[in-house]
């Protein structure tokens, strides 16, 4: 125990002086190493051997799919699509933003991206229809979140990369609950519009609808090309990724011509760095966790955790607060990567579904990209444009902080919601 | 001499980053061709694989100097950004050492890996048979960068702290 605090304090000191999350982990092991004389061979050994799988391979490919997706103003034509079909709604335009959301969530493994896309788009047309501008920044802040939680989702590869569950598996498990969330949110964002007592707009024709539907078809059919791939095993997640890279080239450079020949390197270059972020993050990480591991904390801590006789699903909410916490210093990423090899044997031993908790951390996850102080999508909202402060976006959102405790409670009482669809699969 | 030094490391990392923003694309095209001849061919390749991992390897490490250069490596900016200009600079010197020297010890770790694969002739346990210095090399040539963009962060940030001379700041 006194080593694990050892530990958790000289990590935390070197983070906070400011060092990159990767390299903190990295030097934070190399000072173990040196202090309780393990082999110095493992350092550059772990650092290494992260990098070589498969699974992770598909983190760049998603990471450049998406922008190639964002550069070819995709995003945009969803949320018309969206538009068209539910304007005349009460609360109509909310409703195609979250829509959008949840459709961009499905070709994007990002919560910054999913948001920053719709945002653009979503936000001048609400303000332009008298939204409340308070509703509608925590509805782009909220419904961002999305994007980690439909697949593709970059925190479940990593997850599934650590833990060895199946990446096809995780994906598909985040399906139910990610339509519920959005039906969540829409319901919600109906509910504060019935009150505001929007004019509802003229409904588009059924025309109208069919040729935007139809003219926009190459990027509503990403999502079910990917999804439907990794879910009938005709290829595997980092294949599906491949798959989804080329069509996004294809329909933005041959089809729609957004984009062109010359765009792609600065395109190639901007995703490197997001996708290179992450892989020495987890390559830090690595290190770290085999440094943990030869000084036996994992054991030490399960014993320690066995001793409390927690049951299950007081486990899963201990973990939950302690995400909470975490989740206000650190990102997605690092948090699944530093805890996961610490909660994993724990969860074998309390026999709690690998699966199920996936899901429960992501929804919890969700919640910290939107509270202050480093929740990632508040910066991506405010940064949308001049006339939003950052005070806005999170009195705008703090009602959706609570709809998403109340999810993030649901998921964890009704675990068939994350793992029924995945037991359908071979 | 310190300032041409920089612009030149500063180019290179430039250069690898844009070699690898499109080796991933290269990636996601090897990938696409293994399932092409998975299914329309029945012939699934031996290589694709083995050579999309060494990819993303050389990738990831390549553009890695060019993602610190680019200040795009998350970090923990809850407590430095509160700090006053000073302490901030001190602390910046601070952390960027603990990143050099992680930086180097891997940096020479990876320089002994290689040795030792290329002494032993040590290929890969596939039917590619690859070197194994081939991949590691990009361990070393990314850790080597690494260690000298946060050395660069070091010497800047001494350099601002030591009050300017006349005709001193020419240094950078």
């Amino acid at each position: 125990m006194i080593n694990f605090i050892f530990v958790a304090l000289a990590l935390l000191s070197i983070l906070f002086a400011g060092l990159p999350v990767a390299f903190s982990l990295g030097a934070t092991s190399t000072l173990l190493v040196g202090l309780y004389d393990l082999p110095m061979k493992i350092i550059a050994n772990s650092v290494f051997s992260s990098l070589d799988s498969f699974i992770v391979v598909s983190v760049p490919l998603f990471v450049l799919m998406s922008h190639v997706l964002l550069s070819g103003k995709i995003g945009d034509d969803l949320f018309d699509v969206m538009n068209a079909w539910v304007r005349h709604l009460p609360g109509g335009l909310a409703i195609a933003t979250i829509l959008a959301c949840a459709f961009f969530s499905a070709i994007s493994g990002s919560s910054a991206a999913t948001a920053a896309t719709i945002g653009m788009v979503a936000y001048p047309a609400m303000v332009e229809r008298g939204y409340d501008k308070k509703l509608i920044l925590g509805l782009l802040a909220a419904g961002g979140t999305l994007g980690i939680l439909i697949p593709p989702s970059i925190p479940l590869i990593i997850y599934g990369a650590v833990t060895e569950e199946s990446v096809g598996k995780l994906f598909v498990a985040g399906i139910v609950p990610g339509l519920m969330m959005t039906g969540f949110l829409i319901g919600y964002a109906v509910f504060r519009c019935k009150q505001g007592g929007f004019a509802p707009q003229e409904p588009a024709s059924w025309k109208e609808r069919f040729e935007l539907t139809l003219r926009n078809i190459w990027g509503i059919a990403l999502p079910f090309l990917i999804i439907g791939g990794i879910y009938t095993g005709v290829c595997t997640p980092t294949e599906a990724a491949a798959i989804g890279l080329v069509y996004s080239l294809v329909i933005t450079l041959v089809i729609y011509r957004t984009l062109q020949l010359r765009d792609i390197p600065g395109i190639c270059l901007k995703a490197v760095t997001t996708s290179c972020m992450i892989a020495m993050i987890i390559g830090g990480a690595v290190l770290f966790g085999r440094v943990m591991t030869l000084l036996e904390i994992p054991q030490k801590l399960t014993e320690f955790i066995i001793t409390w006789k927690l049951s299950a699903f007081m486990f899963v909410l201990v973990m939950n607060i302690l995400m909470l916490v975490l989740g206000c210093i650190l990102e997605t990423v690092s948090i699944i990567l530093l805890t996961m090899p610490l909660v994993a044997p724990i969860l074998a031993m309390l026999n709690i579904d690998p699966i199920w908790y996936a899901i429960v951390l992501t929804v919890n996850m969700e919640i910290a990209l939107v509270t202050p102080p480093v929740g990632m999508n508040l910066y991506v909202i405010s940064g949308l444009r001049e006339d939003i402060n950052m005070g806005q976006v999170i009195r705008g959102v703090f009602p959706f902080i609570i709809l998403l405790f109340m999810f993030l409670l649901l998921t964890m009482l009704v675990p068939s919601l994350s793992t029924w669809l995945p037991s359908l699969m071979q | 001499m310190i300032g041409q030094f920089r612009k030149a490391v500063e180019g290179c990392n430039l250069i690898l980053g844009m070699i690898s923003g499109l080796g991933v694309l290269a990636m996601g095209f090897i990938i696409l061709y293994e399932v092409v001849c998975r299914y329309l061919f029945n012939s699934p390749t031996i290589w694709a694989q083995e050579i999309s991992i060494y990819l993303y390897m050389w990738t990831m490490l390549a553009a890695s100097s060019y993602t610190l250069q680019m200040k795009k490596h998350v970090n923990v900016d809850l407590v430095v950004d509160k700090l006053s200009g000073q302490v901030k600079t001190v602390m910046e010197i601070v952390s960027s050492t603990i990143g050099a020297i992680f930086c180097a010890i891997v940096s020479v770790q990876a320089y002994e890996m290689i040795a030792a694969s290329v002494h032993f002739g040590k290929v890969s346990a596939t039917p590619l048979r690859v070197p194994l210095w081939i991949p590691q090399s990009a361990l070393l040539i990314g850790f080597v960068l690494l260690t000298i963009q946060f050395t660069f962060t070091i010497v800047e940030r001494v350099a601002a702290m030591i009050p300017q001379k006349r005709g001193g700041d020419s240094l950078l």
